[in-house]
């Protein structure tokens, strides 16, 4: 299942996100659904990639489990590639895709490098 | 248990990190590790109701072969707590792996993957992780004590 997350706010004074979640093939806008807080304390803020992975690992799962997969994707819902050191400014109001994953299998992190 | 998985060009990297006294079943289906290496602790693997198995030892026996477990139901038990990666085939090419223990001369088929440790590779300092493919020249390593992996593809 692929889901889309947009961080509306972060709040730093108690390390928390202000967050909507929803399919990526959703046919609502992102911003149509309920803003949900959730704490950070509990996730891998090594960089974006594995803050967003654990991120919606956490929150997305039942939130959008009985929407329908099969429609398209909005304009508004279309993902941007976010990469690199976890920057907040960065991603507050940018809509990022996830991939929800095996609990237990977690993206190992490697790099190719040329010698 | 912890359990990681990459992904790569022509082979994929599985981890896994756990405590002692641990039992790791996989089906015949999932298990496709070529190689084991066990950057930290001890354990054994073997088939799942077989008296036969193998030890895995970060001190003794860090770098194992382990194709004869190709297919079959397996179980992994730890001793102490670990932390071991797999180095796993994503088609039906065989490879062939070794530990890098001094210079070599690399070839187009072969890749280097650094386990544990910050070798030098002709002058680049590879860090955990940090995977490279290799090509027809002479490659001269500074280990520094780190567990580094050549593994060849073969046609």
């Amino acid at each position: 299942m692929k889901v889309i997350i947009k961080i509306d706010e972060y709040l730093s004074e108690r390390n928390s996100v202000v967050f909507k979640t929803c399919r990526l093939n959703s046919h609502k806008s992102i911003d149509e659904y309920e803003s949900k807080i959730v704490d950070c304390h509990d996730l891998n803020m090594t960089d974006c990639e594995t803050f967003i992975e654990s991120l919606i690992n956490k929150v997305s799962n039942e939130r959008i489990a009985s929407q329908d997969e099969s429609e398209g994707i909005l304009d508004s819902n279309i993902p941007n590639d976010i990469t690199g050191e976890l920057d907040f400014q960065k991603l507050i109001g940018v809509v990022v895709q996830g991939r929800l994953s095996n609990k237990i299998n977690r993206r190992l992190k490697m790099r190719r490098i040329e010698l | 248990m912890m359990r990681y998985f990459k992904k790569c060009e022509e082979f994929a990297i599985c981890s896994e990190v756990g405590e002692s006294n641990l039992l790791f079943p996989e089906t015949f289906d999932e298990r496709r590790t070529l190689y084991q290496i066990v950057v930290k602790g001890e354990g054994r693997v073997g088939r799942i109701f077989d008296s036969e198995y193998t030890i895995l030892d970060e001190k003794n026996n860090n770098f194992v072969n382990l194709k004869k477990y190709m297919g079959t139901d397996t179980i992994f038990q730890s001793y102490t707590p670990f932390h071991i990666y797999g180095f796993n085939k994503i088609d039906n090419y065989d490879w062939d792996g070794k530990l890098v223990i001094e210079s070599f001369k690399g070839d187009d088929k072969s890749w280097l993957i650094c386990f544990k440790g910050e070798p030098t590779i002709n002058g680049v300092t590879m860090k955990t992780m940090d995977y490279a493919k290799l090509c027809d020249k002479d490659y001269k390593v500074v280990l520094n004590d780190a567990i580094l992996g050549i593994f060849t593809k073969n046609d």
